[in-house]
């Protein structure tokens, strides 16, 4: 199999709301920077993966509109659109375009301007039979999941509460995150005002305006484009069925992600993630999910994610740092959120995290969640696969 | 490794009284049958869908369970089915996946295309002056005929395709100047499934995908060259230098074609029509199956003229084919696919 590595990422000044740029130029922004991070023009990518989710915005085909912006015009150029897993979904399409012989570099974009739409409205667009006129929206929708994890893994607020410190914290360190709150305290989590009992205010993402770039290079090509490349070295995706019936304990048991990481685990042979991974970037779309995400990716047993956290096991200067970034507890513009995960955990393998940089960071797992049950893991790496 | 088409599977285009995924389902179920596999040993899914058609958050929800995604891999391609065949065919060509399912799906009785592809326009300087695919494609007609274009070759290509005569295409009502109602492909509902292998075992029809191409133009149409569709002719020269062909080497041709000047416009820019001196096939092999005149939903279609230029072959009416799919406003994206018997 053809060797493949991330070897350049660039990404916006995400916000609430990019008033300044249109989706083009707020493309235009992640693409100039990615491309110029590694010294490359636009000639030298030779095709374009785009990932968003188009119907939050009211659009349809929104590729053609922004493929020029991403550099893909008179180029190979399609687009992903898989829900909050379309960033991770879309940067393995760009894997696979490369793997597969036929390009030697492939830019990845993902992308979300969440101002210009109605994000909540897109989401209860569900089955119109039998879902949309029972949990529309992802609030509505977590809550019911977190009430029965927090019954079944005697999860904590005051765990969950750390997890959203720790996201803001990490953000403040990130010259790009939405949500910097570097004075953030468990307490203030506490405190805020229910949005959907359990999920209090700040134990929520937020909705973003921002875009994420990323590249794929072939090996050969990938060492002279970048000195430290960040190779894939196992992926796995799983979708599950729809219905918010058909999952008893979807955060508890949640078996795509199980599934997805089991899977790579296996092929890379690795049996205690928490210690052979340097570095995490998760998609945790709420604080009590990144808990359940621990006890699936097996961080922890079962039961034990809450202690995890209060032990500061995955802070920045933990174990195993989860989300030095932020997360998407501080940005969170959907198309581009997977992008962000997969470029974060390659900036800690080119060692050029800056204030968020995790020491000597040999291997990074990355995850996508979307469609509240659909799971994406990556596993990228210093060393070639 | 090569890339074969084991399996395919459509529903009946037309207005379908089914639900989405009742289609879906049938489709998927008779492109396994085709192939001769089961569910078990579809690797991933790639499935192509437009949310906005849909009506659907993520559309492809809907389906996950009956193109059998539970527990597997599914990307979705927001483009045409073609576009989704190709990045299936890279998957099996990474040689990470041995069997890759290609779903299509569109429901046009249930979307008005005209309302819903204007919100694929730019929404500052385009969308407000009401274009959508129907008044692109309006403008380009106008733009060819204004270069020496026949209106009487639009009226005979839509009569061939649809089975009339030219004059009824000709007294048609005018649906956007200078475009007739029988100068448009009917709008309907189906499903198209194929099964892709790079597992010679599971190939049981000897189809090979030889080469590849996908091309974006611009959008803004005042910055395109409508008339010679450049893109089309850099999908079709990316397909041929993957496959080692030449445009001589085909022998039949699949065009998307929603709009009747659309297949005299991409038949040239293929480089398959008879004033460019050029022409490798009689006019009976371009688009022997009617093209998306038979009746191809939106999204669809590509992957329909992808499966119709695999039948082809197995049916011994020609060894080396050229399948073509486009979408967005007067064909800014398209997709071209070179398949070969015996390989």
């Amino acid at each position: 199999m053809r060797r493949v590595a991330i070897v350049a990422t660039g990404q916006t000044d995400h916000a609430k709301e990019r008033g300044d740029v249109s989706q083009p130029e707020l493309i235009y922004e992640a693409v100039s920077r990615c491309i110029e991070d590694a010294e490359l023009e636009p000639r030298d990518i030779d095709a374009v993966v785009l990932a968003n989710m188009e119907l939050f915005e009211g659009r349809m085909l929104p590729d053609l509109w922004c493929a020029e912006a991403a550099t893909a015009l008179f180029k190979p150029c399609l687009k992903i659109a898989t829900g909050g897993t379309s960033g991770t979904s879309g940067a393995i399409a760009g894997f696979y375009e490369v793997a597969s012989g036929i390009f030697e570099t492939v830019l990845v974009v993902g992308w979300e301007k969440h101002s210009e739409g109605h994000t909540q409205t897109g989401m209860a667009m569900t089955d119109p039979m039998w879902d949309r006129h029972v949990a529309g929206g992802a609030l509505n929708n977590f809550a019911i999941s977190i009430s029965q994890f927090m019954r079944t893994r005697h999860a904590s607020p005051e765990a969950a509460a750390r997890i959203a410190v720790k996201a803001r914290r990490n953000a403040a360190l990130n010259p790009h995150a939405h949500l910097k709150m570097p004075g953030l305290t468990v307490e203030q989590v506490m405190e805020s005002r229910v949005l959907a009992e359990p999920v209090r205010l700040l134990d929520m993402c937020p909705q973003s305006d921002g875009a994420c770039a990323l590249v794929w290079a072939a090996e050969g090509k990938a060492e002279r484009i970048c000195p430290r490349p960040a190779w894939l070295q196992a992926t796995a995706t799983r979708h599950d069925k729809p219905y918010l019936g058909d999952h008893g304990d979807r955060l508890s048991t949640m078996r795509t992600l199980r599934s997805a990481a089991a899977e790579v685990y296996e092929e890379l042979e690795i049996r205690e993630p928490l210690k052979e991974f340097d570095v995490a970037e998760i998609y945790e779309p709420v604080s009590y999910a990144e808990l359940a995400w621990y006890e699936a990716l097996g961080f922890c047993g079962e039961g034990e994610a809450s202690r995890l956290a209060e032990d500061g096991v995955t802070e920045l200067d933990g174990e195993l740092p989860v989300n030095p970034s932020g997360g998407v507890l501080s940005t969170n513009p959907v198309g581009a959120s997977g992008v962000i995960r997969a470029a974060e955990a390659a900036l800690q393998i080119h060692g050029r995290g800056g204030k968020r940089q995790v020491p000597d960071v040999r291997r990074a797992l990355v995850t996508g969640y979307g469609v509240y049950s659909w799971s994406d893991v990556m596993v990228l790496g210093a060393e070639k696969p | 490794m090569t890339v074969h088409v084991a399996g395919i599977g459509r529903t009946r285009y037309g207005r379908d009284e089914r639900s989405i995924p009742e289609m879906v389902y049938e489709a998927v179920t008779a492109a396994l049958a085709d192939a001769g596999v089961t569910r078990d040993e579809i690797d991933s899914i790639v499935t192509a869908s437009i949310d906005l058609f849909d009506g659907k958050v993520a559309s492809s929800v809907l389906i996950t369970e009956v193109v059998g995604a539970v527990m597997k891999e599914e990307a979705r391609v927001a483009d045409d089915g073609a576009a989704a065949f190709v990045h299936a065919s890279a998957m099996l060509l990474s040689g990470r996946k041995e069997t890759v399912l290609v779903v299509a799906h569109a429901k046009n009785s249930e979307a008005d295309a005209d309302a819903l592809t204007a919100w694929s326009t730019d929404p500052i300087h385009m969308q407000s002056l009401g274009l959508n695919d129907l008044t692109a494609a309006a403008l380009q007609a106008d733009a060819w005929l204004a270069q020496g274009g026949d209106p009487d070759a639009m009226d005979a290509v839509a009569a061939r395709r649809l089975g009339v005569a030219p004059a009824e295409v000709a007294s048609s009502p005018v649906i956007a100047e200078p475009l007739r109602e029988k100068h448009r492909a009917p709008l309907v509902d189906g499903a198209c499934a194929l099964v892709l292998t790079c597992d010679v075992r599971r190939a049981t029809c000897d189809v090979g995908v030889s080469g590849m191409g996908l091309c974006v133009e611009p959008h803004y149409l005042g910055d395109r060259d409508l008339i010679g569709c450049p893109a089309a002719q850099k999908a079709a020269e990316q397909a041929y230098r993957m496959a080692g062909w030449r445009p001589e080497d085909v022998q039949l041709v699949e065009i998307s074609a929603q709009f009747a000047h659309q297949e005299i416009l991409w038949t040239r820019a293929l480089r398959f029509a008879e004033d460019d001196g050029r022409r490798s096939v009689d006019g009976g092999a371009i688009n022997p199956s009617g093209g998306w005149f038979a009746g191809n939903p939106y999204v669809v279609a590509g992957l329909e003229r992808i499966a119709c230029a695999a039948e082809a072959i197995r049916t011994g009416t020609a060894r080396r084919v050229l399948a073509h799919g486009c979408w967005g406003p007067a064909g800014q994206g398209h997709a071209v696919v070179l398949l070969e018997g015996g390989r």
